[in-house]
Parts: structure tokens; C-alpha cells; sequence
């Protein structure tokens, strides 16, 4: 904590004295770095968002993928189709060609079936099996003279689903992972967007005062006691579920808190002697707002934001959950729970799965919220 | 008093106005209408239905129209659910909302109070730490996550409750429970912070040197003072309970009066959106109203003249 390098002191702030202080957001720093809970989730929170924004590149399975073979395949570690499974799926795809099948037997990784026909073999008939999700590169060996008896043979192809797949038959994983992307892109979006409106909007009317300030928080108010979910639902409803529109609608109904909190940061700041110096200075109304006063309100609106996303996220999930979020097959965590919900009778993964990660999201996005709380406001523990 | 609470009630008429007045323009400037087919209506009884609803009039006669009607109690007939008015509707549903949600809300208030008034007392031991864990798993996982999860375990796995549907007893637990838990989850932690505070206040310390016993001490003068935060966040949190979940009402399948909006909306249901508007809103102008004469009441340094 102490071992601050004299010699960098010196080169960074050549006038300041060997005993630099620490700043605002050193101390933060510091601070959040010892709270176990809050380091945790940062790293958790990380690793969930890298697997979000990279996940689905290297995801085998594309998240739209339909295999119509293995349609709610529960969650396996196991590769994919299990033995048992192997011989049935086979004869009923040969069975489609309509012609004599003899003993089917399984070696390693190939199915082979003798096969024999009034005709000669129409060798068009191997797309009845290649069409099939678990075989792939299906040839006829061993053809007789006359063409009219054989051996088809195919390969197994072996497929993962570590999270199962859903009632469309599309993996899992790959759409829990497309989900996180979205949601957290919702999130953070949403945020951003109350962020900058909140923070101009408080920083303004707090720093201009006098009647525009009262007009400008009276409209607040006003906007405060509107039940707002009722608006968002009813623009995603009337002007189509797109992604824009929905962190839009979020963005919009979010900033209200950020505005009184910046506007009462601001109200205390613009008495102070920096703000006056800058006055005197002749700095105009702008410049002092984007130089002294929005920088200086950034410790709460910081750990605000942090919390905001969590709501954001809910937000866009309460609103996936109720079939006006984003569409298929693009999907996001609250419309996979709420497919998950609707197919939890004999295929529980669906729900489980995606609960539990935006659950995950949610806690670490909370603790994480927290420790900023504690390490940039100690007063307000 | 008297005079305190018909100043609120005359206030409360702007804000009431301006929800009604943005919701309606809303609805109407959408796109599409409830008479919207997959089959184009024929156009002669596109007209007569027009006519019959006064779809017919300017948009502002429309308007005022409605606000007539609403002043008389008359919220008009729903468009997607025939041979019923809005009023019916809600008659039918808002008492089932209301009990799920009254059930729910008094569960909270006295598991919650409870639990964050022991943790205060034991504060920093391990009750306090299970108290304030389980409050923060409370708030974090999102009913639309517990109320699945729930009918799976209970109604689905275990086949000790219905998993749905209403009726009896049984069919209330799940769905209570469900709307619960967040509120006990945050009803605690307000409780604990609270009480906290309030066991080091002076008029604590003052009661514990009369000899008090410590009974009286905690239950009378400190929780007193401690529930003064879980009033004021009960007035959003009880209109928002009572007037139904429509997460809670969707998973479990409740007659309830949740689902209204979103369906409403869906389907271009002008009078059924506009009357759930008007209905949450006056719930939460009322007990925004009840919450402060209540806190008047509980604290004496509060008074409205």
C-alpha cells in the first residue's frame, strides 16, 4: 500500500512532494480489490461475457442449427447418438428406400447393412441416410455384378450436446451462449443510453438551477409516477420487437434515478471553489459542465450503472420472457426460460440451464455493484 | 387530516390525467386495430363496427368520449373478449388478483420484519449472515425464474402441489410463495438496516435506562421506528402485488387481472389496456396515499397540516 516508487512520482508529477496522495479512484481500487466477494464476481462476470462475445464462434454447433434427430436431447457429456440408438436410427432411414435390408451391424463408427433390391440399386438411395442428423458420408460397398445387392455402409457422426437441446432440436449451448451475448449487450446498451441522458439531463438542470431546474426535475416527477414497464410494453408491441427499440425503450425508462442523482451531485459541486475558479477563468456553461462537474459526479453514477445493468437485463428478460423481446431465431436468457418453461414436463435442462446463468449474471453484477458501492462511497455503508 | 388527504386525492388528478392521456394516444396512434383479421373484414361491416365504436370521429372526439364514460365508472366493452366489458372483466378477475396478492403481501410483511429484525439483533453472527444471504438471493433471481423453477420442483417432480391452475387451496401456495419471496427478500434487508440503526438511537437508549424489559424495547420502540422504510416501499411494492403478476399469473395459470395488459395490447384491445392503466394507477395513487397517512401516524416528527 505504501510502496509507492519515489522515482515515478517524481517523473509523473514533477512539482508534487515525494508523499503523492492517493486519489479518489486509487483508493477505490485498493478498496474493491480487497473485497473477495466483488473480485469474484468481476472475474465471473468475465468469464461469462468473453464466453458470450466468443463463445458462439467457437461453439460446433451455429445456434440456429435445427437437428431434427435429436430434438430435446437432454443434457450429455456423452457424445451423441448413444448406442442403442444407433441401429434403429439406421434401419428406419434405409427402410425409407424401400428395399430388402439384411442384419445391420455396428463397427466402431460405421453401420454397414447388406441390402438387396428386384432391380439394380439406385445409389441415390444413400441420401436417405446421409439426410440423417447421426449419419454422415453413407456409400454402397461391395455392389454385386448385377447391381442388385450390396452392403450400405455410413459413417456415425458423433455430435455433443453438453446442455442438451431444445423442442426445436437446436443445441443448447449454443443458444445459451447467443443468449448472453444478447442480454448483455441489452444490458450494457440500456445503461449507456440512461447513462448519457441521465447524466446530461441531472448535470444541466442541477448546474443551471433556479426555474429551469424546477421545471426540468417537475417533469422528473411527473415521468416518475408513470407506470413505465406499461410504456415499454406498449411501444415493443406497437412498433415491433426489434433489438434498437427494446434497449431504446429500456434505456429511456431507466434514466430518471440517474438524472436526480447526478442533479444533487451537481447542486453540491457547483458551489465549489474549482467551479467558481473556472467561472472566473471565463470557462463558458459547457465547459465547465463536461470538464469539473460530470467528471466529478462519476464515483455514484459509476456504481449506479453497475446496478443498472442487472435491472436492464431483467428488464429485456422480463419483457423475452413475455414473448416481446427479441425474435427466433436470434434468442436471449429470459425467452430461453420461458421456452424452458413451457417444455419443463420431461426436459427440465431447458429451464435449468439458462436460469442458472442468468441467475450467475445477475449475482455478480449485484456483488460486483456492491463492492463499487462500498469502495467508492464508504460513506454510505 | 381530512383536509391533508382531499388536497392529495385533488393532486392526484393531473398525474391521473396525464397517465390516461399518454396511454390513450398511444394506443390509438399504434399500428393496427382489434378488428385486424387474417381475412380482411368486408368493408360494409368494417364501417358499421367503426361506426359503433366511434372509430368513425376525430380522434380527439374519441378522446373525450372515453374520459366522459371513465368519469361515469363506464371503462367500455373489450374488443378481443366478447359480450364482456372491461368492468365485468375486472370484476371477475381483480378479487383473485387481489387475494394471491394480499396473501402474498401479508406473508412478506410479517416473515420479513421478522427475520430482518433478528438479524439486526444478532447482527454479525451467523443468523444475520443467512438472513442477509438468502435476502440477496431473494432480490437477485427474478420471479419469472423462481415461479418455473417452483412448479417444476413442487408441482412437476415431487407432485406435492399443482403445478397449475385455480381452484382450490393448493392451487394458492406456489403462486403466493412465488410472489413473496423477492418482497420478504427486501422487506428484510430493510428491516435489518433499520433496525440497526434505530437499536442506537436515543430514544432506544432512553427506553432501555427507564428498565424497560428488552422485549418491549425491540418490539414496541425500535421496530417502530424500523418499519418506518418498509412503509414507504410497501405502497408501490402492495398496488403493484394486488393488481397481479403476469409472470405469476401466466406460469400458473391464474384467472387473474396480470395478464390483461400484455394480451390486451397484443391484441389491440384499446379499452381493456386503457382500463388495466387506469386501474394500477389508481391503486398506486391510493396506497402512495395510505403509506404516507400511515407514516404520519408512526412518526410522530411527520405532520401534514
Amino acid at each position: 500500500m505504501t510502496d509507492i516508487n519515489p522515482a515515478m512520482t517524481e517523473t509523473q508529477i514533477p512539482t508534487a512532494s515525494a508523499a503523492a496522495g492517493r486519489s479518489l479512484w486509487q483508493d477505490a481500487w485498493l478498496r474493491l480489490r480487497r473485497n473477495k466477494a466483488a473480485v469474484t464476481s468481476a472475474f465471473v462476470l468475465l468469464f461469462i461475457a468473453l464466453a458470450g462475445v466468443f463463445g458462439p464462434w467457437f461453439s460446433p454447433h451455429p445456434y440456429d442449427r435445427i437437428y431434427p434427430q435429436y430434438v430435446r436431447a437432454p443434457a450429455s457429456l456423452e457424445a451423441y447418438p448413444k448406442e442403442d440408438a444407433i441401429v434403429p436410427a439406421f434401419e428406419s432411414a434405409v427402410a425409407r428406400a424401400r428395399i430388402e435390408m439384411g442384419e445391420t451391424e455396428v463397427d466402431g463408427s460405421t453401420v454397414r447393412v447388406p441390402i438387396s433390391d428386384g432391380e439394380p440399386l439406385d445409389p441415390r438411395i444413400v441420401r436417405y441416410v446421409d439426410r440423417s442428423d447421426l449419419f454422415s458420408n453413407a456409400r454402397i460397398e461391395e455392389l454385386s455384378d448385377d447391381g442388385r445387392s450390396g452392403v450400405l455402409a455410413a459413417d456415425v457422426s458423433r455430435i455433443r450436446f453438453i446442455f442438451g437441446t431444445d423442442a426445436n432440436g437446436r443445441d443448447l449451448l449454443s443458444r445459451i451462449l447467443i443468449g448472453i451475448r444478447i442480454s448483455l449487450a441489452i444490458g450494457v446498451l440500456a445503461s449507456v443510453m440512461a447513462l448519457l441522458l441521465g447524466v446530461t439531463y441531472g448535470a444541466i438542470a442541477g448546474y443551471l438551477g433556479g426555474r429551469i431546474d424546477n421545471v426540468m426535475m417537475r417533469v422528473v416527477d411527473i415521468l416518475y409516477s408513470l407506470p413505465f414497464i406499461f410504456f415499454v410494453i406498449l411501444l415493443v408491441v406497437f412498433f415491433g420487437r426489434n433489438f434498437v427499440l427494446i434497449f431504446i425503450a429500456i434505456g429511456c425508462t431507466e434514466w430518471l434515478d440517474m438524472a436526480r442523482i447526478v442533479r444533487g451531485q451537481t447542486l453540491t459541486l457547483k458551489r465549489q471553489e474549482f467551479v467558481q475558479a473556472a467561472e472566473a477563468l471565463g470557462v463558458n456553461n459547457a465547459g465547465i459542465l463536461k470538464r469539473h462537474i460530470i467528471p466529478n459526479t462519476l464515483g455514484p453514477v459509476v456504481v449506479f450503472v453497475t446496478l443498472l445493468v442487472p435491472k436492464a437485463i431483467l428488464l429485456e428478460s422480463l419483457l423475452s420472457f413475455l414473448g416481446l423481446g427479441v425474435q427466433e431465431p436470434l434468442t436471449s436468457l429470459g425467452l430461453l426460460i420461458s421456452e424452458g418453461a413451457s417444455n419443463m414436463r420431461g426436459a427440465a435442462w431447458l429451464l435449468i440451464y439458462p436460469a442458472v446463468t442468468l441467475t450467475a449474471i445477475l449475482f455478480a453484477l449485484n456483488f460486483l455493484g456492491d463492492g463499487l458501492r462500498d469502495a467508492l462511497d464508504p460513506k454510505d455503508r | 387530516m381530512f383536509a391533508y388527504v382531499l388536497r392529495r386525492f385533488v393532486g392526484a388528478v393531473p398525474t391521473l390525467f396525464i397517465i390516461i392521456t399518454i396511454a390513450f394516444f398511444m394506443i390509438r396512434l399504434a399500428p393496427g386495430g382489434p378488428f385486424d383479421l387474417e381475412r380482411p373484414l368486408d368493408p360494409l361491416i368494417m364501417q358499421n363496427l367503426e361506426r359503433a365504436y366511434n372509430f368513425d370521429k376525430p380522434l380527439w372526439q374519441q378522446y373525450l368520449i372515453y374520459l366522459g364514460n371513465l368519469a361515469q365508472g363506464d371503462l367500455g366493452p373489450s374488443f378481443t373478449r366478447r359480450d364482456f366489458s372491461v368492468v365485468d372483466l375486472f370484476r371477475t378477475g381483480l378479487p383473485v388478483s387481489i387475494r394471491i396478492g394480499s396473501l402474498a403481501l401479508s406473508l412478506a410483511l410479517v416473515i420479513g420484519v421478522v427475520l430482518g429484525a433478528w438479524a439486526a439483533l444478532r447482527q454479525n453472527t451467523w443468523v444475520d449472515y443467512m438472513v442477509v444471504g438468502t435476502a440477496t438471493f431473494g432480490i437477485t433471481i427474478p420471479t419469472f425464474v423462481i415461479a418455473p423453477l417452483l412448479s417444476l420442483g413442487f408441482g412437476v417432480m415431487m407432485g406435492w402441489l399443482p403445478a397449475g391452475g385455480w381452484g382450490t387451496w393448493k392451487h394458492m401456495v406456489l403462486p403466493v410463495t412465488t410472489l413473496a419471496l423477492p418482497q420478504i427478500a427486501i422487506i428484510a434487508r430493510l428491516t435489518r438496516g433499520a433496525t440497526i440503526e434505530a437499536l442506537r438511537s436515543n430514544h432506544v437508549r432512553t427506553a432501555r435506562a427507564y428498565g424497560l424489559p428488552s422485549h418491549v424495547v425491540v418490539g414496541v420502540h425500535a421496530l417502530r421506528a424500523a418499519i418506518l422504510p418498509v412503509v414507504s416501499y410497501l405502497g408501490p411494492a402492495a398496488a403493484a402485488l394486488l393488481t397481479g403478476s403476469v409472470v405469476v399469473e401466466t406460469i400458473f395459470g391464474i384467472p387473474g387481472i396480470g395478464r390483461y395488459f400484455v394480451q390486451g395490447a397484443l391484441g389491440r384491445d384499446y379499452t381493456l389496456v386503457m382500463g388495466t392503466v387506469v386501474v394500477i394507477a389508481v391503486f398506486v395513487i391510493v396506497f402512495n396515499l395510505v403509506v404516507d397517512i400511515l407514516y404520519a401516524w408512526l412518526d410522530p416528527r411527520v405532520r401534514y397540516d
